[in-house]
């Protein structure tokens, strides 16, 4: 019988040692990095994605689901066939982390950008530490999303607008307690009228705001 | 005097400040009422410069402005009738554009085709800064559903 089980994060991990790929290494602080490595990883690598010879081979034909499963093969080919798939889930991950270095960069260099212009502006307040030190909480919350146009409020608040899927955009004021300010618009094809949202929210409940 | 409506057929650009642009989005706030403008929101009619190319129109509207411009900030231009049936349909708002031209006073240039955008809400009470408001709502959507074009604050010499 063949032998499959699905992997497990401490799995992925020793692929990763396997392939000497660290990823993460100096994106972030190490904290971070852990902390990024240790969440979203294993949610991103499918649940289907089974690796040769791991787990308990008398409960492993059990969890096959929907998802593609590699069946172990006694050939050197399927064998490499399987190492590829990993490495290319390893390969994607490896991009999105780049790229969220880069995001992560872009904000960094935007608020040096605010700062100055918050001194340059009279009618502007000087950036609210507490606001931006939610925002940033939130974005490292969901490195995965995609780059907001980040903005300064004349009260001193960050406010970030996001594109999302279905025309759909939300701007987020982040009042820097802990909470924020919400504007969420959709349109349906050519409707005269938008649909639109508002709210104050807690930063976890924007998450959900941000993928329903 | 009486108001002067302008031509629906026409343009109007409002500047938008650097602090309020950002990877192609604009900031809601960008098109709310300021603390200044109790009368309607500060715009610029493009066509009072004449039927000229739109470039020509703008570079007016970037000597007369009486607005210290930045190169990172925008222009961004409105359609007159679209804009205000937008706003109708979706809104109940009943916005009008009304020319204002601004005379030079002490320091302040002349600026012959600057505009208003009246009927729009005013800012809720500053002291209730977590309540959503209408104003935020109708920025956003014009900022997201109305703008037509955006232009550069400066041009590079």
């Amino acid at each position: 019988m063949s032998t499959v089980a699905t992997k497990s994060s401490s799995e992925v991990d020793l692929a990763y040692q396997k392939t000497g790929t660290l990823p993460i290494e100096g994106m972030f602080d190490e904290e971070h990095s852990q902390d990024i490595w240790q969440n979203y990883l294993p949610a991103y690598v499918p649940s289907s994605l089974v690796v040769h010879g791991i787990g308990d081979s008398e409960n492993a034909d059990t969890n096959y689901g929907e998802s593609k499963v590699i069946q172990r093969s006694s050939t050197l080919e399927d064998e490499l066939k399987s190492d590829d798939l990993l490495n290319q889930y390893i390969a994607d991950f490896d991009e999105m982390l780049a790229k969220t270095k880069i995001t992560f960069q872009s904000y960094e260099h935007r608020i040096e950008e605010l700062h100055k212009f918050a001194l340059d502006d009279e009618e502007c307040s000087e950036i609210n530490e507490s606001s931006k030190k939610n925002f940033w909480c939130f974005v490292k919350s969901m490195p995965w999303t995609s780059t907001a146009g980040l903005m300064l409020l004349d009260n001193g608040n960050l406010s970030a607008v996001w594109r999302l899927a279905n025309n759909t955009r939300i701007e987020v004021e982040f009042f820097g307690n802990g909470w924020c300010n919400f504007v969420k618009l959709k349109r349906h094809g050519r409707a005269t009228r938008a649909s639109h949202k508002l709210g104050v929210c807690s930063l976890d409940e924007l998450s959900t705001e941000l993928y329903e | 005097m009486s108001d002067v409506y302008l031509p629906e057929t026409d343009h109007v650009v409002r500047y938008i400040k650097p602090s309020l642009f950002n990877n192609g989005e604009i900031s809601g706030e960008a098109f709310q009422l300021r603390k200044n403008e109790r009368d309607g929101l500060s715009v610029n009619w493009l066509e009072y410069f004449g039927d000229i190319p739109k470039d020509r129109q703008l570079a007016n509207v970037r000597r007369s402005i009486g607005i210290d411009i930045k190169s990172t900030g925008r222009f961004a231009e409105l359609a007159i009738g679209k804009t205000q049936q937008f706003l109708k349909d979706d809104s109940d708002c009943e916005a009008r554009f009304v020319h204002r031209p601004l005379k030079a006073n002490g320091s302040q240039k002349e600026d012959p085709s600057h505009s208003v955008i009246v009927g729009l809400p005013l800012p809720e009470a500053s002291n209730m800064p977590e309540m959503p408001d209408l104003s935020r709502r109708i920025g956003n959507k014009i900022a997201e559903y109305c703008v037509e074009a955006i232009f550069p604050g400066l041009l590079r010499e």
